[in-house]
């Protein structure tokens, strides 16, 4: 080509100059820019730090322990005295070291159990949208199946076979959870799929897993991170849901909802064992859902 | 119309089967059995007992006797209640539930569906803005916490409510429990009819209704409405399965005696038949349900039934 040689070639240099110039923006610097300028969700994350830090931090700094009994000071209000701050349950336990246990529990579970389903349901997706056919129909008829059920029923039934222990329980309900984003990571899968990119790289003589790894899957990740933003709360609600039932987390243990349970036990005479523990709930899920929000609108393309 | 429901239902038949096979099975792989909480029965007795729920029998042919139980809708004997066969318990539970759950799923599907539709036509006002908020904390707040905290309100502190109890039915007792189940449902009816809707009023069609010189209310009523509410049908099974898994919270702690609880009881108990019982109705309303929702579906939006037929 003596493309050099054109009239035009000067004004394309400039062109050419001007582009080297613009700094390219990355996807993921895209969204973080527009992260940040979603009010609601910086506050959420602000939110959620907070509270992971209260659940970490304060069993260290507060002189109790969180299943010291002091029967001189059963169900006392919430009070500067002695730095029960949240008061004491009806065991006599200080309920602010409690809440902060029972929030590590609870956030643990979500986050453990969010990425086993992911990792389940990538995988699951990504294998049944890549290879196609008759297999990917096979493995999507069965999730039709196990979608037509309230999957709480079977986490039940789980936690029953599986004995109350923690590590069972986020595992129970990370073989149930993975079903949505299987579908997600399918249906993207299917559209990257037939992509120019894919194909070439096919044609180059790369092989299945590395295809799949290293351009299937970056390419589906934003709806997935989405969803897995709300996939915690929702875990962490199954969990308190279990919990509540007395099929979760076990005495001495606890968790957000167990302190729910124990406080709904006490309504008449101690609120603040419901409320209190309550709330931190409800702030963790106001909290993910305002960062899941963000986040979709952030990596939305669309929305730009 | 026919060959798509034979197709329904013959992926249905399949489905509860499987459905059924897995719970049997999953539930016998449980340790423990029904019987461990009485303590030191002498081993002749233990035997006795286990024969008589066939408990002895190989898990083959135990799973034969159900089976062929279930298709005489006899779901045998309960082991925590011993006085009562399964389904005389779930004949108890179920009338409850289903005037809980068929209130709360009304009352969503309606007053959601107006919540969505009055805040799609003040988009960006005052109103839109209070109704997200509203659906915002509907889906956030859990159910586990609405119902206490409402007891506590209403309860405990202004005493306008009972506190728990079914009172045979009486519209007093039903207000707290329908209002906890309801709101996440209604919540999020709000929030996709809210979005369907803004969906529609952008299309071209609606423009040129406008043009033609409609009023506002013939385009909103006539035009706009039905088109951006047909979809929300297929949230209808969903909203089932919501309503179900809040019910079980719900009867459990407003101590209501629905199958939810016969449920938690079960599992708690190892009485074997009872969930198994309680799973089989659970998994039947489900399936029905989305059937029901389908072709609900299917009558209102032809395309759809071509969808499954092509599938």
């Amino acid at each position: 080509m003596s493309a050099t040689e054109s009239p035009i070639s000067p004004a394309r240099d400039a062109l050419v100059q001007a582009a080297a110039e613009i700094r390219g923006k990355s996807l993921w610097q895209g969204a973080w820019e527009r992260f940040l300028q979603n009010r609601s969700a910086v506050f959420g994350l602000f939110l959620l730090g907070a509270i992971t830090l209260f659940a970490l931090l304060a069993p260290l700094l507060s002189p109790h322990d969180m299943e010291e009994t002091y029967w001189e000071r059963i169900q006392i209000a919430p009070t500067l005295e002695d730095s029960h701050w949240f008061g004491t349950d009806s065991n006599g336990r200080d309920l602010l070291v409690r809440v902060a246990a029972g929030g590590q529990i609870s956030l643990a579970i979500g986050l453990v159990t969010a990425l086993t389903s992911l990792i389940i349901g990538i995988l699951y997706g990504a294998i049944a949208g890549y290879v196609g056919g008759r297999l990917d129909q096979w493995m999507m008829r069965f999730v039709d199946i196990l979608y037509a059920l309230p999957l709480i029923f079977f986490i039940i039934i789980l936690v029953t076979v599986f004995g109350r222990n923690i590590i069972l329980v986020f595992l129970a309900i990370g073989c149930v959870e993975w079903l949505t984003i299987a579908r997600i990571v399918r249906g993207q899968t299917l559209a990257v799929k037939e992509m120019e990119y894919i194909e070439s790289a096919r044609a180059l003589g790369v092989p299945f897993f590395r295809i799949v790894s290293r351009h299937v899957l970056p390419n589906v990740i934003g709806p997935v991170i989405v969803f897995s933003t709300l996939l915690i709360p929702t875990v962490i609600l199954v969990e308190s849901f279990l919990s509540f039932l007395g099929l979760g987390v076990q005495e001495p243990g606890t968790s957000w909802g167990l302190l729910i349970s124990q406080g709904t036990a006490t309504l008449d005479g101690a609120p603040w064992l419901l409320l209190i523990p309550a709330a931190f709930l409800a702030a963790t899920m106001f909290a993910f859902n305002f960062i899941g929000d963000g986040l979709r609108d952030a990596l939305d393309p669309k929305s730009k | 119309m026919t060959r798509y429901l034979l197709t329904r239902i013959g992926v249905m038949v399949p489905t509860f089967l499987i459905i059924v096979t897995l719970s049997f099975f999953l539930m016998r792989a449980a340790p423990g059995g029904p019987f461990d909480a009485d303590a030191q029965l002498a081993p002749e007795v233990l035997e006795n007992l286990r024969a008589a729920y066939d408990l002895d029998k190989p898990l083959w042919s135990q799973f034969g006797i159900f089976i062929s139980g279930v298709f005489q809708g006899d779901l045998g004997p309960s082991i925590g209640y011993p006085d009562y066969t399964v389904s005389e318990l779930i004949a108890i539970g179920l009338p409850v539930s289903l005037k809980l759950g068929l209130t709360a799923l009304t009352l969503a599907a309606l007053l959601g569906t107006a919540l969505g539709v009055v805040a799609a036509l003040n988009q960006n006002r005052t109103l839109d803005y209070a109704i997200s908020t509203l659906a915002m904390t509907g889906i956030a707040v859990p159910t586990l916490i609405t119902a206490p905290v409402l007891t506590l309100l209403f309860g405990v502190i202004l005493k306008w409510l009972p506190v728990g109890g079914w009172g045979e039915g009486d519209w007093r007792h039903m207000v707290l429990p329908v209002t906890a189940l309801v709101l996440p449902q209604l919540a999020i009816v709000a929030r996709l009819a809210r979005g369907s809707l803004l969906e529609i009023l952008n299309q071209p069609f609606i423009r040129t209704a406008r043009a033609c010189g409609l009023p506002e209310w013939r385009v909103i009523g006539r035009h706009a409405l039905p088109p951006a509410l047909s979809p929300l049908i297929s949230y209808l099974a969903p909203a089932v399965a919501g309503i179900m898994t809040g019910s079980i919270v719900i009867e459990q702690i407003f101590g209501l005696p629905g199958v939810g609880r016969y449920f938690v009881n079960g599992a708690l108990g190892r009485d074997y038949p009872l969930v198994m019982g309680v799973v089989i109705v659970y998994a039947a309303a489900v399936l029905i349900m989305n059937l029901l929702a389908d072709l609900l579906y299917g009558a209102v939006d032809p395309r759809s039934r071509k969808r499954m037929l092509a599938s």
